[in-house]
């Protein structure tokens, strides 16, 4: 997405005579458009990442009065030899898979509803909406009672036999009861995104198709589904970015366990930072996770886009 | 994608998308789904009104019953009665609403340029704001406390930054990773992508400048955009924990998100009490539904002559 | 552009203005010393006490010091005095568990507080006894001590009558303990009703568990130096063993889907709701329970420490206050301290708190009066019986991987031998580093 989204910016080269003026005064103005954004983020964002992509070679414990000292590669070298950070790698990335495909899939299937001509469609829409402006924290709390003992869904869970089921405290549900949780808060922003994407797919090709026989089923999987391919990518890029740093609603529910069955890396980082003071392994096991990250959603553009058929 | 469309589908009231709708058995089945959709989507906040209003007892009792046997105001007066928290909800109103305007501007000038003022390098540079975006807050977060303290000309620092505490225990120092989310830049740039460009070449023609190009032409085109930005800036910025309650120190400076914790000791093996919990949530959460609609309600009359295809 | 400009200009003074107005709240009268204080926790009725009660009686009797104090939770305590410290700008005084003694020694950042420990006269002394040694690294003593901390056994004598049981008579070994366990647990159609005992077995409380286990057993965390585990020794494993068969197996009396009973309201405890006939509690909760239901108190009653080798428990010295070391004002730091260690002051704030205080006088009070299970806690604290985590400058990494592996011990994805054995290997290399 990024790579066709980066094509379509480059606008189409005149006569070369005229380019270079007119192109000079256009390209000065934009750089001081985005000076702000870039310097600001340069200064607060990219540096701090640097800083900390230093400290990750060093020992560094804040509250040590001298300072980080550089270690070389030990800090990288003990995280790859430990257990602790491969089982949050494992819980990360299938926390990850039992997320998304469910949430993409389920809200495409609530923006073809919700993209419905029907009177009251908008109150529909921002109710579908309302679990995204609700912080994560928020959620993770009103959940948190839903699980409980004592809440409804152990009561509801009651009529079809069995007593108490430990949704959070069983290492083998812990981690799908908080991706529940999560595939639900995603469903009304995921779906704006393809509701847009729906609405700006050409009639015509619909009626194309609708010409050449095909059915409801057909103009779906030929229409539909290659028009919303685009937003697709987009929306999983974007979600595998924040799946991967998951940390807010697993440290509130369960606090990474029972047994572990739920500490993600970004709970490992906020605990070696924050707990045993360790920012130079923090900053560490951060960069390890920067790359995971980085090629995953690499490879997920690269795989969503490439098989993009002529259209 | 086309981030017009997003924020109109979003936005647009049901008035521009009425069509006839006969009750026939499809459409009944439809309204049926949407119906199922949204009590499953609802459910859960219905759940927490409903608890806000429970007495500690009743909130622990099962089965769980919809409607408080016992209704209470306990709660919201608990949390209300708190000295701190009002204070930090005014800090987080007025950190928020700034963060929506810094985001807005910024975000919208370099969005645009990203999208229509080609420049060398461009690409490398856009390509390393999303990249930002990548990497855990919780590694950044004592470099940027670091910065923050060591901010020149700031809380009795000197041009170096020495000597004080700098951005410290202020508000400005809460907002300070907040000013600008890579995000709302990406989302910019992609809605100026979709605009026409014909429009610039005419203004130009005119003699226009290029910041009156933007400001003119493609601004008033752009109000589904800001407002999608302006929610983004706010839900970002009220929700934010970890640097309020590292950056501040005096209570007063407290945003709403710290001033709760403390009062609910969530993650750390607080005690977990359900009915002033889920009061403060609702208490918490409230200004951002009244964002959402009155951002909403704004922007819908720009919408009338948007590109809304149907 | 020019709009643009006036409105970064506009942005710049808004943002000046705020800084100067928040600048100009938090300064302060010249005249008198000012000095911060960070209390942890979030408990209402105690901050409500120290803040509306207990400091401002301090500043009328020392009209030359101000203080402002705060409380923060104890889960947001560790990010925000670590970065307090990075940045230079963490409190005059603080309090924290003794466990963390060992660390922020390490990093220089606690004044040794000997010079004015010797200052109080002897009998002062001599009431805090053991208790001063809490914070006692490498020869110097950095932390007073205001509560004590324990575990002790609690059970329900209705319940023991109801099984057969004598309630004058309650266990006093380990084989006694399990087999009255067995009688009091209550099936239904093959779950349990109720427990016949229950311990924290997740989190931190399981390391408070297993600690309390292992000493009775005759064994111990870490060797007298603190260089080496110790853990997992024959005594441990038979610990937690010990542990592993009350919630596993046939002969199970309790169940773990609960989940931690530590965030429960008072209102919700097992022993007090009836959840569990006996319970590893600690004097608070009690505390609480008595004062939310008096009635079922009148059936708690805590047993004497029950030991195999020895009795023993998990305990000793527990929230203490240290002074910063980087302190301008490290004189008015330890006047406030005194105060706060003071007999009247901890009449009141363990009045609020339930807690027990940490100097032995307190046995002769009107404590013991109002609450008559605090005779078993301060008795337990007078003989030595509470067995304190050990005070290594990496002691919470080290307990967090002894309890990541009692978990998993407890959920039996590991025998208690391998456990233990893991939890050694990987917290001994942690021990080596410092």
């Amino acid at each position: 997405m990024v790579v066709e989204t980066l094509r379509s910016a480059r606008p189409v080269p005149r006569s070369s005579k005229r380019l270079s003026r007119m192109q000079r005064h256009i390209a000065l103005t934009g750089m001081i458009f985005v000076a702000p954004a870039v310097i600001y983020v340069l200064i607060f964002n990219i540096f701090p990442v640097i800083y900390a992509f230093y400290l990750s070679f060093t020992n560094y414990n804040p509250l040590d009065r001298q300072g980080p000292q550089l270690q070389g590669l030990d800090n990288y070298r003990a995280i790859l030899a430990s257990d602790q950070f491969w089982n949050a790698l494992r819980v990360t990335t299938l926390y990850t898979i039992e997320v998304l495909p469910p949430s993409i899939i389920l809200a495409i299937a609530l923006a073809l509803l919700a993209n419905k001509p029907l009177r009251g469609i908008g109150l529909f829409r921002a109710m579908f909406y309302l679990p995204r402006i609700v912080s994560l924290a928020a959620v993770s709390l009103i959940w948190l009672w839903l699980y409980s003992d004592h809440g409804i869904l152990s009561y509801l869970a009651s009529f079809f036999g069995g007593g108490v089921i430990g949704w959070l405290t069983s290492p083998a549900l812990a981690l799908s009861a908080v991706a529940v949780m999560r595939i639900w808060k995603s469903l009304g922003g995921n779906m704006v995104l393809f509701l847009a994407a729906l609405q700006g797919i050409p009639q015509d090709l619909y009626e194309a198709a609708a010409i050449d026989g095909a059915g409801r089923w057909a103009k779906t999987l030929h229409v539909t589904l290659p028009g919303l391919r685009p937003m697709i990518v987009y929306v999983t890029t974007i979600n595998i970015v924040y799946l991967f740093q998951s940390f807010s609603e697993l440290y509130i529910m369960t606090q990474g366990g029972p047994v572990e069955s739920t500490t993600t890396v970004n709970i490992l980082i906020y605990n070696q930072a924050f707990q045993y003071n360790q920012l130079g392994q923090a900053s560490a096991t951060a960069f390890l996770l920067f790359a995971v990250i980085f090629i995953f959603a690499f490879f997920n553009i690269r795989l969503i886009s490439a098989r993009r058929t002529a259209s | 994608m086309n981030v017009a469309r997003l924020s109109a589908s979003l936005f647009a009231s049901s008035t521009q998308q009425r069509r006839r709708s006969a009750m026939t058995l499809r459409t009944l089945l439809l309204y049926a789904a949407l119906i199922l959709v949204a009590i499953l989507i609802i459910g859960p906040f219905i759940w927490v009104i409903s608890l806000s209003f429970k007495g500690t007892n009743e909130a622990f009792a099962y089965p769980p019953t919809l409607l408080p046997q016992v209704p209470t105001l306990k709660n919201f007066a608990e949390v209300l009665s708190s000295d701190v928290l009002p204070g930090a909800f005014l800090n987080s109103v007025v950190v928020a609403m700034t963060s929506v305007i810094t985001n807005v501007v910024i975000a919208t000038l370099a969005g645009y340029a990203f999208a229509r003022l080609r420049f060398p390098g461009s690409e490398a540079v856009f390509l390393t704001l999303i990249a930002s975006t990548m990497v855990p807050g919780a590694v950044t977060l004592v470099p940027l406390f670091l910065m923050a303290k060591n901010f020149p000309l700031m809380g009795g620092n000197d041009l170096l930054g020495h000597g004080g505490t700098g951005l410290l225990d202020t508000i400005p120092g809460v907002l300070l990773p907040h000013v600008i989310q890579a995000l709302n830049i990406f989302l910019a740039r992609q809605f100026f992508l979709e605009q026409p460009e014909e429009l610039a070449e005419a203004a130009r023609i005119d003699g226009a400048t290029e910041f009156g190009i933007l400001a003119r032409v493609y601004l008033p085109l752009s109000l589904p955009m800001i407002a999608t930005i302006a929610i983004f800036a706010f839900t970002g910025a009220w929700e934010d924990f970890l640097w309020p309650l590292v950056v501040t120190s005096s209570p007063e400076n407290y945003t709403i998100q710290v001033a709760l914790s403390a009062f609910a000791g969530i993650g750390g093996g607080g005690i977990i009490d359900w009915g002033p919990l889920m009061a403060a949530t609702v208490l918490a959460t409230l200004p951002l539904l009244l964002a959402f609609i009155f951002f909403q309600r704004y922007f819908v009359a720009g919408l009338a002559s948007g590109s809304v295809k149907g | 552009m020019s709009r643009c400009i006036s409105f970064l200009a506009m942005l710049l003074t808004f943002t000046m203005v705020l800084t100067a107005c928040s600048s100009g709240l938090s300064s302060s009268g010249t005249a008198t010393t000012h000095i911060k204080v960070w209390f942890p926790g979030n408990s209402g009725p105690e901050s409500d006490l120290v803040l509306k009660t207990l400091v401002p009686a301090f500043e009328k009797a020392n009209p030359d010091i101000t203080v402002d104090v705060q409380y923060v939770d104890w889960g947001s305590l560790s990010p925000k005095l670590n970065t307090a410290f990075a940045g230079g700008i963490a409190p005059d005084v603080f309090g924290h568990g003794p466990a963390a003694a060992a660390g922020f020694v390490a990093s220089d950042r606690v004044l040794p507080l000997d010079s004015y420990i010797n200052t109080l006269d002897e009998a002062t002394r001599n009431d805090f006894g053991s208790m001063l040694d809490a914070g006692l690294v490498n020869g110097h003593r950095y932390l007073l001590p205001m509560i004590s901390d324990g575990l002790l056994f609690a059970y329900r004598t209705d319940f023991f009558q109801q099984a057969g049981l004598d309630p004058t008579r309650p266990p006093t070994n380990w084989d006694e303990l399990q087999s009255d366990a067995l009688k009091l647990t209550q099936r239904q159609g093959g779950k349990i009703v109720r427990a016949g005992l229950e311990f924290s077995n997740a989190g931190i409380g399981s390391e408070q568990t297993f600690s309390t286990f292992l000493y009775q057993a005759g064994g111990q965390l870490l060797n007298k130096e603190g260089t080496e585990i110790a853990w997992n020794s024959a005594a441990g494993v038979r610990a937690l063993q010990f542990m592993v068969n009350f919630y596993n197996g046939s002969d199970a009396v309790a169940s773990k889907d609960g989940g931690s009973t530590g965030t429960l309201p008072i209102t919700q405890q097992p022993l007090l709701t009836g959840q569990t006939a006996m319970e590893l509690i600690d004097s608070g909760t009690l505390a609480g329970i008595q004062q939310a239901a008096p009635n079922v108190m009148k059936n708690i009653v805590v047993m004497p420490p029950l030991g195999l080798v020895q009795p023993a428990a998990y305990g000793g010295a527990g929230t203490g206050l240290f002074i910063n070391k980087d302190s301008k004002h490290p004189d008015a730091a330890w006047r406030f301290i005194k105060y706060m260690t003071s007999v009247q002051t901890l009449q009141q704030y363990t009045d609020v708190t339930g807690t027990v205080p940490a100097r032995a006088s307190f046995l002769k009070s009107d404590l013991v009066q109002k609450r008559p299970f605090m005779k078993n806690f301060l008795e337990a604290q007078a003989a030595n019986v509470f067995k304190p985590n050990p005070n290594i400058p990496a002691w919470v990494q080290v307990r967090d991987v002894l309890t990541r592996y009692l978990e998993k011990a407890m959920a039996q994805q590991m025998t208690p031998k391998a456990a233990l054995d893991a939890a050694a290997q990987e917290a001994g290399s942690l021990l080596a580093k410092k």
